[in-house]
């Protein structure tokens, strides 16, 4: 195993931006990156024990996506308390949790830090705000297993290609596609006149999705919408009235796109201030976290999106036994907080882990791990993984299917309405116009 | 033609509540020649404070300011008397470190006692009213806060111009030695002063809270807006303030027309083609 640290970003300065947050954060890292050294020597090369990195948005703008992880942690270090046995050896498990602090550099940092310090046997990582950690694990060979991000961000910005794939790098997600047909999949049996107004925001993630002749509104227009699309709006922007006015002027009655829950928030009152009422609002990200939802009030009610998870998918964990129920029983007890979706999926990242690292015969040969990745198939809290069927060499999909948000008696849920996409997991209630 | 008119009061209703959060970071330059960094954080703070009331009591975010400005208030003179007094006066750096460093404190307490999470202020049924107006439809909340604004910028500026008050307070703020001499006393005014923006502070934030959800680090983008304000307007004009406000929302509005993706980016380019310009702002201050 050749291990080389040419990756674009490794040695560069944490420092992109020379903001007092910045600042910060580099600050507090490098105290925390000292605590956690020390510890990390007093294992160092034992043979007896698989260690695996993991990297995620703790802190920054993203951290709502690793809300759970120490909720999560806890549970998979508690089923893992006795080893694994693999190959008729026993080995200890360690698992090496670092924050990204939301940060592409950071998490290409932390990454070549645990493979050439820690020597992790596998990388496992979360990958919203780019693939940075599976850019370094390819450059040096260690097994990485990604997910949270449509597949398109993970695999086009490592320069991959779909029929070839990678040596050592996986993931599992959703890809633009399945939002897609999830989205028509809501809208196919609402009366409307069929006229979209979309909005993305002006990132890397909403110029992508929201491309013209690649995204999501070529997509609809296609399937026969009538799309009403006057441009991006900033990450940020608390004023929508030229959309407002646009989607009046064109009669649009559903409304999709991407935005953050603050910039969500700003458009739906300002839609109500200016009397445009559209009869169907599907949007991704701002609808994910039911926090951001329940700041909405009642306005909320009736607006639907994208589901990853939800205690109501009807499997269970490979590694814990728990059903989604459960899952999420035990993580609104533990923590006092409502359950979110990414709690399943960043679950099912670590079955899948465990899972490659059991199926290898070796978990210290990283090819052999890798190699049991692109054949695995696995039953997880969300759904069957499967890295061998989703025509994208290295990527598995999850199961998505739509959604609605339902605000009555003071209380905010999601249901699941739309299932098309994946029959096996059961509708709880009729979309409804509201 | 009735789109660019319903941009225009869009804008200028915008700009007024740009004004508004101005107006503190205004009076904190113009009396104690002082610049205050952490001047968005503590909008951000007003917000939260105002939601902890709200949940305390199950009241609605108007009436829990009976209780947040008073707070607010007691909080600016503290801030004044034990921290900002140690360094007025010394040069613009001093202020501008501290304050600097008192943002980063703010936004980490913030997130370690609220969590990152977004919050916003709920006030029911107000925040979506609007109405139509001959096809210019005008939201009830914006019109609402531009009311507000004005007011308090009619009141701030009869305080400063018209009272006793203001009268010690453009004096302490030409020579605070000479004002010592005919007994003001600069410390406890200045703490006075603090405590009256934070008082503004509180109902800027309440306006914010309702119309904006909030974040623990949404401090400085509220800092940039006001800074534009101000300076735009001429630092130390009240009315000039209100002014710089209301030209960056028409110019983000009317720029959001041109591309939609770049309305706050015409806000700043006008702020600086309007610095080219004329350096001391559009409104220079009164020469005494």
């Amino acid at each position: 195993m050749t291990r080389h640290t040419q990756g674009p970003d490794v040695g560069s300065q944490p420092l992109p931006d020379q903001s007092k947050r910045g600042f910060m954060k580099v600050a507090a890292a490098a105290g925390a990156m000292a605590a956690l050294g020390r510890n990390s020597l007093a294992w160092a090369a034992n043979k007896d024990t698989i260690r695996i990195g993991y990297i995620s948005p703790k802190t920054g703008p993203f951290s709502p996506f690793a809300e759970a992880d120490d909720f999560i942690l806890a549970q998979v270090r508690k089923s893992l308390s006795d080893g694994l046995t693999i190959g008729g050896r026993t080995y200890a498990v360690e698992i090496l949790a670092r924050d990204d602090q939301s940060n592409p550099d950071r998490q290409s940092n932390l990454a070549a830090e645990l493979i050439n310090k820690d020597n992790v046997d596998l990388m496992l990582a979360q990958v919203a705000i780019g693939p940075n950690a599976s850019q370094q694990c390819e450059l040096n060979g260690v097994p990485c297993i990604s997910t949270v991000g449509p597949w398109q961000a993970w695999l086009f910005p490592l320069k991959g290609d779909p029929s070839k794939g990678f040596k050592n790098v996986f993931h599992f997600f959703w890809g633009l596609e399945d939002i897609v047909a999830v989205y028509q999949d809501i809208w196919k049996d609402v009366p409307t006149n069929k006229v979209v107004g979309s909005l993305f925001t002006n990132d890397v993630p909403g110029n992508s999705m929201g491309d013209a002749k690649m995204g999501m509104p070529a997509a609809f227009a296609a399937a026969g919408y009538k799309i009403v699309d006057i441009g991006r709006f900033p990450v940020g922007a608390d004023d929508f009235s030229t959309f407002i006015q646009a989607f009046k002027k064109e009669n649009v009655e559903i409304v999709t796109g991407l935005f953050n829950p603050p910039e969500w928030a700003s458009f739906v009152k300002q839609s109500a201030q200016m009397g445009f009422k559209p009869k169907v609002a599907t949007i991704a990200k701002a609808l994910l976290f039911p926090g951001a939802v329940e700041a909405l009030g009642p306005s909320a009610n009736g607006m639907s999106t994208e589901i990853w998870w939800t205690p109501a998918y009807p499997f269970k964990s490979s590694l814990t036994g728990l059903t989604a129920r459960q899952l999420a029983d035990s993580y609104e007890a533990a923590t006092k907080r409502t359950w979110t979706q990414p709690i399943g999926v960043v679950h099912a990242l670590f079955e899948a882990g465990i899972q490659a690292l059991k199926d290898s015969g070796n978990p210290k040969d990283p090819t052999k791990v890798a190699d049991a990745t692109r054949a695995m198939k696995l039953d997880t809290i969300i759904g069957r993984l499967d890295f061998t069927a989703s025509g994208i060499k290295n990527v598995s999909k999850i199961r998505i299917v739509g959604g609605q948000w339902r605000v009555e008696n003071g209380k905010t849920d999601i249901y699941i309405t739309n299932n098309a996409t994946a029959p096996e997991i059961p509708v709880q209630r009729k979309f409804e116009i509201l | 033609m009735l789109i660019a008119l319903e941009t225009l009061i869009g804008g200028l209703m915008l700009g007024a509540l740009y004004a508004l959060f101005g107006l503190g970071l205004s009076l904190s330059l113009g009396v104690m020649r002082m610049i205050n960094i952490a001047h968005g954080d503590l909008i951000v703070l007003g917000a939260y404070l105002c939601s902890v009331v709200m949940q305390m009591f199950g009241i609605g975010p108007f009436l829990s300011l009976m209780l947040v400005v008073p707070l607010m208030f007691v909080i600016g003179m503290l801030l004044q008397s034990l921290l900002l007094n140690r360094v007025v006066g010394q040069g613009t750096l001093s202020p501008l470190l501290l304050t600097f460093g008192l943002s980063i404190v703010l936004q980490n307490f913030l997130q370690e006692t609220f969590s990152a999470d977004t919050r916003s202020l709920q006030a029911g049924d107000i925040a979506l009213r609007g109405f139509d107006l001959g096809g210019v439809s005008i939201g009830l909340l914006p019109l609402l806060s531009t009311v507000v604004s004005v007011i308090i910028f009619a009141g701030t500026s009869w305080l400063i111009n018209g009272s006793h008050l203001g009268r010690q307070a453009r004096a302490v703020a030409d020579d605070p030695a000479t004002a010592r001499l005919v007994g003001v006393d600069d410390r406890n005014f200045y703490a006075l002063i603090t405590g009256f923006i934070l008082a503004v502070i509180a109902m800027a934030a309440v306006l914010y809270g309702i119309r904006t959800p909030f974040a623990p680090t949404s401090g400085p983008e509220r800092l940039l807006y006001s800074f534009e304000a101000v300076v735009l307007g001429g630092l130390g004009n009240i009315w000039g303030t209100f002014i710089g406000g209301v030209v960056i929302g028409v110019a983000q509005l009317f720029g959001a027309k041109i591309s939609s993706g770049l309305g706050p980016f015409f806000g700043h380019l006008v702020f600086l083609v309007a610095l080219l310009a004329r350096p001391e702002g559009l409104f220079r201050r009164i020469q005494r």
